[in-house]
C-alpha cells in the first residue's frame, strides 16, 4: 500500500488496513532489536508503542512526512528502544544511533513522555466495569450511530446512552485524579 | 442533567470544536479564571486520548494476527497464489457487504434453515450474514471479518442427491466471537443446565441457487477459530435451535488442534543438549553441516551392534549385550526424516519437534519408528500407541501429549506408504556407510601408525650409526695427532677389542688410547706429557654457540656443524635458543642452518667456524628445490644425503605428531559428545557397553 493511502486511512479512522500493511515493517524491527539486546516481546511492545506514536502525529493538523514512512516507523521504534535501554541502565552500543535529527527527537521526547501520562488513563479505563468500558469505547471508536450503539448495549434510548456514556466520563476522571493526587502532595 | 455531567458535555464539544463561536469564547473565558475546570479539561483530554489508545492497541493487535496469519497462508506452499486471490476478492465482496449493513435493516432469512426446517433462533436474525461466493472444484480458504479461517475442499459440499457441487456457491457464515456479539445476539453460552466458557460461536450454511447444500463427510470443513490462549479442553458443540429463540449446545466433540507444517530445516531434531554443548565446547554450531556429520556418525554403534548381536548369538546362543535400539534413537534414522522428503508432513511440525525431544531421552526407536511409519494418522493417534510402549515418567509425558488432540497433516496413503520404505532404506544404506567410512578411516590410521613406528626406529639406527662413525672419526684424527705429539711413528688405529687385548702390556699406548679417547668423549681439551719420550701433546676443544635472529618464529629450526675432514655432520642441541658445541682445533667446520615457517624454508651457511660465539644469524628464504641444491653443494658429497635424510625425518615426524594428536583429540572429543547422545541409565552406568567404545 502506499504510504499516501495509509495516511489517509488513519486520518479517516479506517485503521485496520493502514495498520495491517504497517505490520509488514515489524520484521526489520524485530530483527534491530535482537541484534541490540532484546527479545521478541520487547519488539512487540515497541513496535505497538510506535504504532500509536506514528498514529497520532499522523492526525496532527501539521504532520508532513518528510520520509518514507517505513523509514520513519523504523526511527521511531530506533529511538523507543534505545530510550528503553537507557531505562535498563543497558551500555549502549556505539553506532546505535536512532537515525532522527535532533527537532524530530526533542518532539518524540514530549510525545513519549505524553504518551507515559496516557498509560495512567488507559489503566483507569481498564479497570472501569466492563459496560462502561464498552459504552466508551464503542462512543469514541467504533464510528456507529448513537442509535446502534443504544441497541447494541441495549439501552431503551439514545439519550440514555448518552447519559451513561457521560456517567462512565465522570468516574473515570475521578478515578485518574484520585490516581494523580497522592502523587502531586509528595512534589 | 447534572451540572457535573453538564460540564462533561461541554468540555467534550469544546474538545471536538462543537462550539459555536461564542459559546467558544465563554468557555475559554471561564477556563481562564477557574483552575477546576483547567483540571477537569485536561484530565478528561487524557481519559479520552486514553480511550483512543486502548482501542487502537486492540486494532494493532488484530493487525499483528492478522499478519501472522496471512504471513503462514502465504508458507502454506503451491496452493498459496491461488489462496490469496480468493482472500483479496472476499475481503473485497466483504468490504462492500460492510457498507451496506450499516443499513439498519438486515437482508431477509431464507425459507428454510440449514436442516430444511422453518425454525430461527434469535442468533439467526440478529447477526448480519456474511455472505462469499465461492467455486467448487477446487480448494478455497476464506477469512471471515472476526477472523475465523474456513478452508473448503475442491469437494466440500453435496448436493440433496449425495453428488459433489459444482460451479458457484455462495457461503453464508455468521459469527459472534467476542461477549458482546455472543450477547447482542442473544446467544448463550449454556448446555442443558450447564454454563460452558465459549471461545466464539459461529453458524456455517451453503446454497446453490437457494438449494440447501450438505457438508461432504467425507472431505469435511476445516476451520480456525483466531484465540489469545488454547485452554485445554475446549469442545466443538452443534447448536440446537429452541422454540423460544435461544440456541442449545449439544453433542460436544473434542476440537482437534490441527498442525501447521513449518520448513523441516528450521526444526531441531538433534538429542536434547547436544547443540548447547557444543556450543560450550567453543564449536560453531551454526554450521549444520559440521553438527549434522558429527551427530548421524554416531550411528555406526547400531551397526556394529547389530554384527556383535549375531556374532554373540553364534559363539554363545544368545544375545549377550544390552540393546542398544533401547538406549538411543539411532542417529541415520534422524538423517532419514530430518530432510526435504519429509516436508508438509506430521514430522515437519513444531509439535513432533517436541515429541522427539522426549522420544531421544527415552532411547527407545520403536517409538521413534511409529511417528514415522503413521504418517497419515493424527499425532494424538501415535501418542496414544508411544504410549504402550513406555513406563514411568515417560509415559505420562506421552498421555499428556495424546491429551492434546493434536491433528494430522494430510497426505496421501501412497506417498506414506512410499516414505516408510524411504525410511528403512534409507537409514540401513546409510549406517553402512557410516561404518565403512569409519572401519576405512581408523584402518588407514593404523596402518600410518605402523609406518611411524617403523621410519622411528629406522632414524634412531641411523643416528646412533652416525654419532658412532663421528666418533670413531674423529678419535682417529685425534690420536694420529696426539702420537705426532708425542714423537711415535706407530700408525693411529682404532681402540678395536682385539688390538686392545693384543696390546695391554704396552702402557704407554694404552694410555694414551685411553686418555684421547675420554676426551674424544668428553670433548675436553687434551694435555698429555710421555714419561717415556719426555715430550707433550695436547689437543683443544673449544666452546662455540649460535644465536639466530628471532629463533622462536621458526616452526622448526635445524643448526648443523660439518666437520670438513670428516664424513659425518652434527646437529646441535639447543637451550634458551642457543645452540652450543665444542670445536675440535684439529678440524675445520662448516655451519649450515636449516628453517621452516610452515612449508616455507630458509637457510644460512657460513664456512671457517671459529670458537666463539656467533649471534646475529639471519636466515634467508630459499625453495625447497633450491634448499636441496645448496645442502648437495656444502655437504660435500657425503653429508648432504645423511642431513637431506635427517631433515626430511623431522618434517616427516612432525606432520605425524601432528596427526597423533588429532586423532587422539578426535577419540577424545567423539567420547565426549556420546555422553551427550547416549542418555545414561541409573547411576552414572552407560546404557550401552559393548564393542569397542573409545572409537
Amino acid at each position: 500500500m502506499q504510504d499516501q493511502k495509509i495516511i489517509e486511512l488513519i486520518r479517516s479512522n479506517k485503521n485496520d488496513q493502514a495498520l495491517l500493511a504497517l505490520y509488514k515493517n515489524f520484521p526489520a524491527v524485530k530483527k534491530m532489536i535482537r541484534l541490540n539486546s532484546g527479545n521478541a516481546a520487547d519488539a512487540e511492545d515497541i513496535f505497538q508503542e510506535a504504532l500509536i506514536i506514528l498514529c497520532r502525529k499522523i492526525k496532527e493538523t501539521g504532520f508532513v512526512l518528510n520520509a518514507q514512512l517505513s523509514t520513519y516507523l523504523f526511527s521511531v521504534c530506533r529511538f523507543l528502544w534505545k530510550d528503553e535501554l537507557k531505562k535498563r541502565k543497558h551500555r549502549l552500543v556505539n553506532d546505535f544511533e536512532a537515525g532522527i535529527d535532533q527537532l524530530e527527537e526533542l518532539q518524540l521526547k514530549d510525545q513519549v513522555a505524553e504518551e507515559e501520562r496516557i498509560k495512567l488513563a488507559e489503566r483507569v479505563i481498564g479497570d472501569l466495569g466492563d459496560r462502561c468500558r464498552e459504552v466508551l469505547l464503542l462512543f469514541y471508536n467504533s464510528g456507529l450511530k448513537l442509535k446502534d450503539i443504544a441497541t447494541k448495549m441495549g439501552y431503551s434510548s439514545e439519550n440514555t446512552a448518552k447519559n451513561q456514556k457521560y456517567k462512565c466520563l465522570e468516574a473515570a476522571k475521578n478515578r485518574l485524579k484520585e490516581m494523580k493526587r497522592p502523587r502531586e502532595t509528595f512534589h | 442533567m447534572r451540572n457535573e455531567l453538564e460540564q462533561i458535555s461541554i468540555i467534550e464539544k469544546y474538545l471536538n470544536n462543537e462550539l459555536s463561536a461564542e459559546e467558544k469564547a465563554a468557555f475559554e473565558k471561564n477556563l481562564q479564571a477557574d483552575p477546576q475546570l483547567q483540571e477537569a479539561l485536561t484530565l478528561q483530554q487524557e481519559i479520552m486520548k486514553g480511550i483512543d489508545n486502548l482501542s487502537m492497541k486492540q486494532k494493532i493487535h488484530w493487525a499483528k494476527k492478522r499478519y501472522y496469519r496471512n504471513r503462514n497462508i502465504t508458507r502454506w506452499g503451491l496452493t498459496s497464489l491461488i489462496v490469496i486471490a480468493v482472500v483479496t476478492a472476499i475481503i473485497i465482496y466483504s468490504g462492500k457487504n460492510k457498507s451496506q449493513s450499516s443499513i439498519k435493516e438486515l437482508p431477509a432469512l431464507p425459507a428454510f434453515n440449514e436442516q430444511h426446517r422453518n425454525e430461527w433462533a434469535d442468533a439467526d436474525k440478529k447477526i448480519p450474514p456474511q455472505k462469499f461466493l465461492i467455486t467448487m472444484g477446487r480448494d478455497t480458504i476464506v477469512e471471515t471479518k472476526a477472523g475465523m479461517i474456513i478452508q473448503v475442499p475442491a469437494n466440500g459440499f453435496l448436493t440433496g442427491d449425495k453428488q459433489p457441487v459444482t460451479g458457484q456457491i455462495e457461503l453464508t457464515i455468521k459469527e459472534a466471537m467476542d461477549a458482546a456479539g455472543i450477547i447482542s445476539a442473544g446467544l448463550s453460552s449454556t448446555s442443558g443446565d450447564q454454563l460452558l466458557e465459549s471461545a466464539g460461536m459461529f453458524l456455517i450454511d451453503a446454497r446453490q441457487n437457494e438449494n440447501i447444500l450438505a457438508v461432504n463427510p467425507v472431505a469435511g470443513l476445516y476451520l480456525e477459530l483466531p484465540t489469545d490462549t488454547i485452554h485445554p479442553g475446549m469442545k466443538l458443540f452443534s447448536g440446537k435451535r429452541m422454540t423460544d429463540g435461544r440456541i442449545d449446545w449439544v453433542a460436544p466433540q473434542p476440537l482437534e488442534r490441527t498442525l501447521t507444517p513449518v520448513d523441516i530445516n528450521q526444526l531441531n531434531f538433534y538429542p536434547p543438549r547436544y547443540l548447547d554443548s557444543l556450543a560450550k565446547w567453543g564449536y560453531n554450531t551454526n554450521n549444520k553441516k559440521f553438527t549434522d556429520s558429527l551427530y548421524y556418525s554416531y550411528s555406526h554403534f547400531f551397526r556394529e551392534y547389530e554384527t556383535a548381536v549375531e556374532e554373540s548369538r553364534e559363539s554363545y546362543g544368545a544375545n549377550s549385550y544390552n540393546n542398544i535400539n533401547e538406549c538411543a534413537i539411532n542417529p541415520a534414522k534422524i538423517k532419514a526424516i530430518w530432510g526435504e522428503k519429509y516436508q508438509n508432513t506430521l514430522l515437519a511440525t513444531r509439535e513432533f519437534e517436541e515429541r522427539l525431544n522426549q522420544i531421544h531421552q527415552t532411547g527407545k526407536n520403536v517409538v521413534l519408528d511409529l511417528y514415522v511409519n503413521n504418517l497419515d494418522k493424527t499425532l494424538s493417534e501415535i501418542d496414544s500407541m508411544a504410549v504402550k510402549n513406555l513406563k514411568g515418567a515417560f509415559k505420562q509425558r506421552f498421555l499428556a501429549f495424546a491429551a492434546r488432540h493434536d491433528g494430522a497433516i494430510k497426505i496421501n496413503s501412497a506417498l506414506t506408504q512410499k516414505l516408510r520404505q524411504y525410511y528403512d532404506t534409507k537409514t540401513k544404506t546409510f549406517m553402512d556407510a557410516v561404518a565403512q567410512t569409519r572401519r576405512a578411516f581408523w584402518e588407514k590410521q593404523e596402518h600410518l601408525d605402523k609406518e611411524a613406528n617403523q621410519k622411528q626406529t629406522a632414524h634412531t639406527m641411523d643416528s646412533l650409526k652416525r654419532i658412532a662413525d663421528r666418533f670413531n672419526e674423529e678419535l682417529q684424527l685425534n690420536l694420529k695427532r696426539t702420537y705426532s705429539q708425542l714423537g711415535y711413528n706407530s700408525p693411529p688405529r682404532l681402540p678395536g677389542a682385539n688390538v686392545y687385548k693384543a696390546r695391554i702390556t704396552a702402557t704407554g699406548w694404552y694410555n694414551v688410547d685411553r686418555i684421547v679417547t675420554e676426551a674424544t668423549i668428553t670433548r675436553t681439551t687434551l694435555n698429555i706429557s710421555d714419561a717415556a719420550t719426555g715430550k707433550n701433546a695436547s689437543i683443544r676443544y673449544e666452546p662455540v654457540s649460535f644465536a639466530v635472529n628471532n629463533a622462536p618464529q621458526y616452526d622448526d629450526l635445524y643448526i648443523y656443524l660439518l666437520p670438513e675432514k670428516l664424513n659425518s655432520f652434527i646437529r646441535l642441541p639447543v637451550a634458551n635458543d642457543k645452540y652450543t658445541e665444542r670445536l675440535n682445533e684439529l678440524i675445520k667446520y662448516k655451519l649450515v642452518c636449516v628453517g621452516y615457517k610452515g612449508e616455507q624454508a630458509f637457510y644460512y651457511m657460513q664456512p671457517g667456524i671459529e670458537p666463539k660465539a656467533y649471534t646475529n644469524i639471519e636466515l634467508q628464504s630459499v625453495s625447497a628445490s633450491e634448499l636441496n641444491r645448496l645442502l648437495n653443494r656444502e655437504g660435500n658429497g657425503r653429508h648432504e644425503a645423511g642431513i637431506q635424510k635427517d631433515l626430511a625425518f623431522y618434517l616427516y615426524y612432525k606432520k605425524e605428531s601432528q596427526r597423533q594428536k588429532h586423532n587422539l583429540e578426535l577419540l577424545e572429543f567423539t567420547w565426549k559428545v556420546q555422553t551427550i547422545i547416549w542418555y545414561y541409565r541409573g547411576e552414572g552406568v552407560p546404557c550401552c557397553c559393548f564393542g569397542d567404545s573409545y572409537k
